[in-house]
């Protein structure tokens, strides 16, 4: 309840007060928000299983999303910046389909 | 490979959470319910935000790219636009120049005889506007609705224009126009992308060739080796070729032409 609160006063917040992003910080922003996204997915299937803890969450919510960024950014200097940067969302990709998958068979039973 | 291990097996792939759980039951300890709930909160604000600003970034971005394209589009318009204009008014001056060239050199004998010198000359050099009966030579590039192989095979290209044109000379073209443009001996027919520009102006489709020669000049061409190869392609790629003969067309005077000089090595311009 209070996660959804959260999520709807930023989304919120987002649109009303449009904060103007860096441009040396756009490209690293989808990649943070696909990690983002599944330490959403993995505190909601820990929050299923009943072991939820919100420091554990807080943590890999801003490590999974500096880490993906950082990434993605040493592979620009690298030069393999777009396959980097793919490298990382299939791990990702596959991280939140698994979790998702779990989240599913916790609450349909399926 | 322990995350595709992790996936195999079905366990858990953020061990962190399942730790945090079995350390709260050992030591037994519950933490404040406010700071739970505000880190929680703060995390997840947090993470809504980061998803609405991507959105608006998006948002943002494809508008630009389209303004700058219209702007651009928007640019090549009124310059072409300008250009023509331009062109207008060099036309007008070099009809004036020849009439009053015309007036001057009626006065006498010689001058006619230059006068009829001059007009031969500009028939050649497409330097005046003439009017007769032509060959209408209509081309398109094939419509399909096929792939993008399918459109490549259908296309006109800056060959198949010259071909055309070269191959109305032959069959004793006086004057061609493309589009309107007259033909000189200097008119480059070339192609900048898939644009086909003639003497440097982008042509669209479809284009019209128009052929001044007297009568018969349709028959003639569509017996040439070139209207054969049209023919051919037609039956082929399903381009648009359609030829017709029409009685009074009048084709334009050629821009101005730049006059260029050979010189020896060395001299100054």
């Amino acid at each position: 309840m209070i996660a959804l609160i959260g999520l709807a006063a930023g989304v919120v917040l987002g649109f009303v007060v449009h904060p103007g992003v860096p441009l040396w910080l756009q490209p690293y922003l989808p990649i943070a928000i696909v990690a983002a996204l599944d330490a959403m997915f993995g505190g909601l299937r820990a929050r299923l299983d009943g072991v939820f803890d919100d420091k554990v969450f807080v943590v890999s919510f801003l490590s999974n999303t500096i880490i993906a960024a950082l990434i993605v950014f040493f592979g620009d200097q690298l030069g393999v910046g777009s396959q980097l940067s793919t490298g990382v969302v299939v791990v990702l990709g596959i991280r939140i389909f698994s979790n998702v998958a779990a989240i599913r068979r916790k609450l349909f039973q399926a | 490979m322990s995350l595709l291990a992790d996936l195999l097996s079905g366990s858990g792939l953020d061990p962190g959470y399942e730790a945090a759980a079995a350390r709260r039951a050992a030591s037994g300890d519950r933490r404040s319910r406010t700071g739970r709930v505000s880190r929680l909160l703060a995390a997840t604000v947090l993470l809504g935000l980061l998803g609405a600003v991507a959105v608006i970034q998006v948002r943002r971005g494809a508008p630009v790219a389209e303004r700058q394209r219209n702007a651009l589009i928007g640019q090549i318009r009124s310059r072409t636009a300008e250009t023509d204009a331009l062109q207008r008014q060099a036309g007008t001056l070099q009809r004036r120049t020849e009439a009053l060239r015309r007036s001057a050199l009626a006065r006498s004998d010689a001058g006619q005889d230059a006068r009829r010198e001059l007009d031969r000359a500009a028939d050649a050099a497409a330097a005046a506007s003439v009017r007769g009966s032509a060959a209408i030579v209509t081309v398109d590039d094939a419509r399909t609705s096929g792939g993008a192989a399918a459109q490549q095979d259908g296309h006109i290209y800056d060959q198949d224009l010259q071909r055309l044109v070269n191959g109305l000379w032959a069959a004793g073209a006086t004057a061609v126009a493309v589009n309107g443009q007259r033909m000189t001996a200097t008119t480059a027919i070339r192609s900048a992308g898939d644009a086909i520009l003639v003497d440097y102006r982008p042509l669209s489709p479809p284009y019209t060739v128009t052929a001044l020669g007297g009568h018969g000049l349709d028959t003639a061409f569509a017996g040439s080796p070139a209207g054969r190869a049209f023919r051919t392609l037609k039956a082929t790629f399903g381009i648009r070729y359609d030829i017709r003969q029409e009685d009074d067309v009048r084709l334009p005077a050629a821009p101005a032409l730049r006059l260029r000089y050979a010189r020896t090595e060395g001299t100054p311009k």
